[in-house]
């Protein structure tokens, strides 16, 4: 199993990096901050094209150890990116992108086949193509296929997906997913898109000013104030569920940590895995019981932390069960001050709507 | 068309000293351009504004330094007498030296700008994909650049097989020797052979006006290519 340990500094000008994080295989683990923070810095460090000091080990290799003078160069270290830009060759045609990386590996290490990337990216009709015609959704699965055939021992995702449509965002996301399972690299996912960071982190990095602010699993940290204040309007809360039950009024019961949800019918199997996103302002509070409303979701908690916004706004942290997931409520403070909530104080999180991360 | 022996050394000197300078250009040159690209030093400025100097300079003020440079009492004379090497001056390698410092700029100036072009990003990536050093230059500097190094390449030839001030201080224009095509026209015209001048200079500019076709020719189908 391959665990990636990390412990650098990087000064850049009057910008430093300094950071210590761990990162375990099979998961994605997200690096979320705004811009400036360093996340490229820290993606350029780990890649070996910037000057760090300090321990970079990845698995059983040892990529950068200031003490014992190993600081191994950018092409020793089986690193796969993949940009927003996509960066493909513009000399190669596509097949010659995707297996760049491939051929300058030793024949015991090419663990995938380009015929199976390409049929999971869907390039097969496109292997004699030249780059430059490529729609952004190609470009971007010929990149990642190109990391893949490199056989990387750890995957860095910047913003992958920024540049690109709704199908071909859909597509990447549902090979990655796939891949996660199938390979034990641990992937680092920088993005400042909350959607993103929901439908793809297992674990949150939340960099500031060159250092790691707070680090936990992505559901914890999606719930925190910190993340809140940098979301905005796209701060909300994750939810792990699993398709219970369809309905016979056109719904779908989800099974949560927090409780049962129903949402618009899902024609998924039985069983099916998904991730539910429930933004802060969905999300109302109420002291009781209420039975003469429109809202269908209704999740029973109780108040875990609350943090007064500006502009007369809180936010309010709610904890499903004893040791269930979190929630948040954008919720007025007049609201806050009219159902006397306190920490502690038992609520019931009244969920207006729920979107299914595909 | 009758060519005189002595005409037609001069015009295989001009090509062999053009061919020369510029494989010498390209050995000097891609470093430097490299580096120009790249460097985030304070002497950049300098080293730029220095490289650039021959594009401005009257050739015979850059030929007669030169020539003090390589004279026997020169620091360049003294060290090839040193080392026991025949004198630079009036010589075919003094030639080659005098017209890689004065064609530079040539090549230096469109390599630097293609590498600043391209940026780092490919580099990172077919490092991460692999790639090492020398690597990363044979498959992507030299694919993504090569209509630059094409274009370098001639405006570096054509542009010594055009210099006339350089070569004539440091060559001092000797038959057989030293003697290119420029120099050549200019000692016809002297000796009021027109006949042989006409034909020489007509000849030089037939060359340039196909090199520069060839130029533009290049410049267009890379414009398409993008």
């Amino acid at each position: 199993m391959t665990r990636v340990e990390v412990d650098i500094s990087c000064p850049r000008g009057d910008f430093a990096l300094r950071l210590a994080f761990g990162a375990e295989s099979g998961e994605v683990t997200s690096v979320f901050g705004r811009s400036g923070s360093g996340k490229t810095t820290l993606l350029l460090a780990l890649a070996g094209h910037l000057r760090a000091r300090g321990k970079i080990r990845v698995g059983d290799e040892v990529w950068l150890d200031s003490e014992k003078d190993i600081d191994l160069p950018p092409h020793r270290r089986a690193v796969g990116w993949v940009s927003q830009e996509s960066d493909l060759f513009g000399h190669l045609d596509v097949r010659g992108n995707l297996l760049f990386g491939q051929i300058r590996l030793p024949v015991a290490e090419r663990v995938l086949g380009l015929d199976e990337v390409a049929r999971d990216l869907g390039l097969q009709g496109l292997l004699d193509r030249r780059v430059a015609g490529l729609s952004g959704g190609e470009r971007q699965r010929v990149a990642l296929g190109r990391a893949l055939l490199r056989a990387p021992h750890l995957l860095l995702l910047d913003e992958p997906l920024a540049a690109l449509d709704g199908e071909s965002r859909a597509i990447l996301v549902e090979r990655l997913d796939e891949l996660r399972e199938r390979f034990a690299w641990p992937v680092l996912l920088v993005s400042h898109s909350i959607r993103e960071v929901a439908r793809l982190a297992d674990r949150m990095l939340l960099m500031r000013e060159g250092s790691i602010e707070a680090s936990g699993t992505a559901s914890e940290l999606l719930t925190s104030f910190a993340v809140d204040r940098l979301a905005g309007e796209d701060s909300g809360a994750v939810l792990e569920a699993a398709l219970a039950a369809q309905e016979d009024d056109g719904l779908s019961r989800l099974d949560t940590g927090a409780g049962p949800i129903l949402v618009r019918r899902l024609d998924r199997p039985i069983g099916t895995r998904l991730r539910l996103q429930i933004l802060a302002s969905d999300v109302s509070l109420a002291t009781g019981p209420v039975t003469n409303d429109s809202v269908l979701n209704s999740l029973a908690g109780r108040v875990e932390a609350v943090e007064i916004l500006s502009e007369g706004a809180a936010v309010v942290r709610v904890r499903c069960g004893e040791k269930g997931p979190a929630i948040l409520a954008r919720i007025t403070r007049r609201s806050l001050a009219r159902l006397g909530l306190t920490v502690g104080s038992p609520v019931e999180a009244r969920v207006k709507a729920v979107s299914v991360l595909d | 068309m009758f060519l005189s022996g002595s005409t037609t050394a001069a015009v295989l000197l001009t090509l062999e000293l053009a061919l020369v300078t510029t494989l010498v250009l390209f050995i000097v040159g891609t470093p430097l351009a490299w580096w120009l690209a790249f460097t985030r030093s304070r002497l950049r400025s300098l080293v730029a504004a220095v490289t650039t100097l021959p594009i401005v300079l009257p050739p015979t003020v850059l030929g007669f330094y030169l020539l003090v440079f390589m004279a026997p009492e020169g620091p360049l004379g003294r060290l090839t007498a040193m080392l026991g090497l025949p004198p630079l001056v009036f010589s075919f390698p003094g030639l080659v030296i005098a017209s890689v410092v004065y064609s530079l700029p040539f090549v230096v100036q469109p390599l630097a700008s293609a590498f600043e072009g391209m940026g780092r990003r490919p580099l990172e990536v077919a490092a991460s994909l692999g790639a090492g050093p020398a690597d990363r230059f044979l498959r992507v500097v030299l694919p993504h650049c090569r209509t630059d190094f094409l274009s370098a390449a001639i405006l570096g030839f054509a542009h010594t097989v055009g210099e006339f001030g350089v070569v004539i201080m440091i060559g001092g224009g000797i038959p057989g020797r030293t003697e290119v095509l420029s120099v050549r026209i200019f000692n016809q015209v002297e000796a009021l052979n027109y006949d042989e001048a006409h034909t020489l200079s007509a000849g030089l500019v037939v060359f340039s006006l196909l090199v520069m076709l060839l130029l533009f020719g290049l410049r267009r189908s890379r414009e398409e290519a993008r």
